[in-house]
C-alpha cells in the first residue's frame, strides 16, 4: 500500500468519524417554469416509513434539507412537495395576516399528488427541482368547495 | 411492589439473610439485641435504593412545525405528559425546526436535551414575525399575532398525541391556519356587499386581496345567487 492510499483511507475514516446523524445531505435550486422560486417550503417524504425532511427556499432559490434540527436525511426514495405562497399580508398593525396567494401549482403542494419522485444517495446530493405549471398527465383538479 | 422486589433481588436477600443468620448463630438464643434488626433495616433500605423502575430521562425530541404546508418561522411547541409531570417545550426556529427540553435543558447542547419517554399531548402556538414597531410606552415590541387555529394551542382540543420513546424521536407537527372566516369577518361582509351589488348592477368582480380560494368561492356565490333570482325576474 502506497503512502498516498494510506493517507486517503485515513482521511476518509476521519471524516466518517465526524459524520452527523444522517448519511445523506441534499441541497439544490428550485425553479418554476425555468424561473427560480424565491420563497416557500420543500418537503421530502420518504416512500418507506420515516420522518419527512424539510427545507426553506431562500431568496436566491436555493434550499438545504434538514430533519428536525439536524442537517441531512437518511438515503432512500422520496416524494417531494413544494409549497410556495406570496407573502402573507397584515391589513392592520397587530392584526392576523391573511395567507398570500399560492405560487406553486396545486399538484406540487401535497406529497399525495406530487409527480416529483427523487432518489437520495448516501453522501452529498445536488438536486435541482424543476417545476412546470403544466399539470402532470392523469392529474385531476379537485372539486372546489361550495360556499356554505 | 414487595413481590417485585423479591423476584428481582433474590440473590441480595439470600446474602443478607445469611449475614443476619450468622449474627443469630454467634449469639445465644436468649440475648437477642437490636443488631439483627438494624441489619435487616439496612438491607431493606439498600434494596429500595437499587429500585430502578423509575423512568429515565433519556428521550430526545426534534421536529419541524408546518402550517398549511409552509414552515412555521416563530413560536413555541409544548409537550404535556398525559400522566402529569414536567412539561417539555421548545422554541420554533426560523427554519421551522424545534427541539424539546425540560427547564433549561442541556445548556451546551440544547438540541439534544433529554425528556422523559411516554405519552404526550402537544400544543403549538405559531406566531407571525413580530413587527418592528415599538410601543411608545416602555419601548416594547408589539405582540405578534398567533397564526394557527386556536384549537392547536389548547391541550384538550389540539388532538396532537404522540408517543415519545427512549432515544431519538423526530416528530413533525402539522397544523392549520386560523379559519379565514374568523380572521376577517369585517372583510367578508365587504365582499358580500360587493357581490350583492354585482348581481344587481352587473359590474366587474370586486377588487381586493383575497386568496384564490376566496375568489372562487365568491364566484360560486355569485352564480348561485343568479340562479336563485332567475325565477323571480
Amino acid at each position: 500500500m502506497s503512502l498516498r492510499t494510506f493517507l486517503l483511507i485515513a482521511i476518509i475514516l476521519l471524516m466518517a468519524g465526524c459524520g452527523g446523524t444522517y448519511d445523506s445531505y441534499v441541497s439544490g435550486l428550485v425553479t418554476l417554469d425555468r424561473k427560480p422560486l424565491l420563497r416557500g417550503t420543500i418537503s421530502f417524504k420518504p416512500v418507506q416509513p420515516g420522518p419527512t425532511a424539510y427545507g426553506l427556499i431562500s431568496d436566491d432559490g436555493s434550499f438545504t434539507l434538514k430533519t428536525g434540527r439536524e442537517s441531512g436525511l437518511p438515503s432512500g426514495e422520496y416524494v417531494v412537495a413544494v409549497v410556495a405562497n406570496e407573502p402573507s399580508v397584515s391589513k392592520e398593525e397587530g392584526a392576523l395576516p391573511t395567507p398570500g396567494k399560492p405560487i406553486t401549482p396545486l399538484w406540487y403542494r401535497s406529497t399525495k399528488t406530487s409527480p416529483l419522485k427523487i432518489t437520495v444517495d448516501s453522501g452529498s446530493n445536488e438536486i435541482d427541482l424543476e417545476l412546470t405549471s403544466e399539470a402532470p398527465p392523469g392529474y385531476e383538479q379537485p372539486k372546489q368547495r361550495r360556499r356554505k | 411492589m414487595g413481590k417485585k422486589l423479591l423476584l428481582w433481588k433474590t440473590r441480595e436477600i439470600e446474602i443478607i439473610s445469611k449475614i443476619v443468620a450468622s449474627y443469630f448463630n454467634d449469639m445465644t438464643s436468649t440475648t437477642i439485641t437490636s443488631r439483627p434488626y438494624a441489619f435487616t433495616a439496612i438491607g431493606l433500605f439498600a434494596l429500595l435504593g437499587c429500585n430502578d423502575s423509575a423512568i429515565k430521562q433519556d428521550a430526545s425530541v426534534q421536529g419541524t412545525v408546518i402550517v398549511d404546508g409552509e414552515l412555521a418561522t416563530q413560536g413555541i411547541v409544548a409537550f404535556h405528559p398525559d400522566d402529569g409531570g414536567a412539561v417539555a417545550y421548545g422554541t420554533i426556529h426560523s427554519d421551522g425546526s424545534y427541539a424539546l427540553r425540560i427547564g433549561q435543558g442541556q445548556r451546551n447542547d440544547l438540541d439534544n436535551s433529554k425528556i422523559y419517554p411516554g405519552k404526550y399531548t402537544a400544543t403549538v402556538a405559531v406566531t407571525s414575525p413580530s413587527s418592528d414597531k415599538k410601543e411608545e410606552i416602555g419601548n416594547l415590541r408589539e405582540p405578534s399575532p398567533r397564526i394557527n387555529d386556536t384549537k392547536f394551542s389548547n391541550k384538550n382540543t389540539s388532538g396532537l398525541m404522540y408517543e415519545v420513546a427512549s432515544g431519538r424521536n423526530i416528530i413533525n407537527i402539522s397544523v392549520e391556519r386560523a379559519p379565514l372566516d374568523e380572521l376577517v369577518d369585517a372583510e367578508k361582509l365587504e365582499i358580500d356587499a360587493a357581490e350583492d351589488g354585482q348581481v344587481l348592477s352587473g359590474e366587474h368582480a370586486p377588487q381586493g386581496e383575497e386568496s384564490a380560494e376566496g375568489e372562487s368561492d365568491a364566484e360560486e356565490g355569485v352564480r348561485a345567487k343568479g340562479v336563485e333570482e332567475e325565477p323571480t325576474q
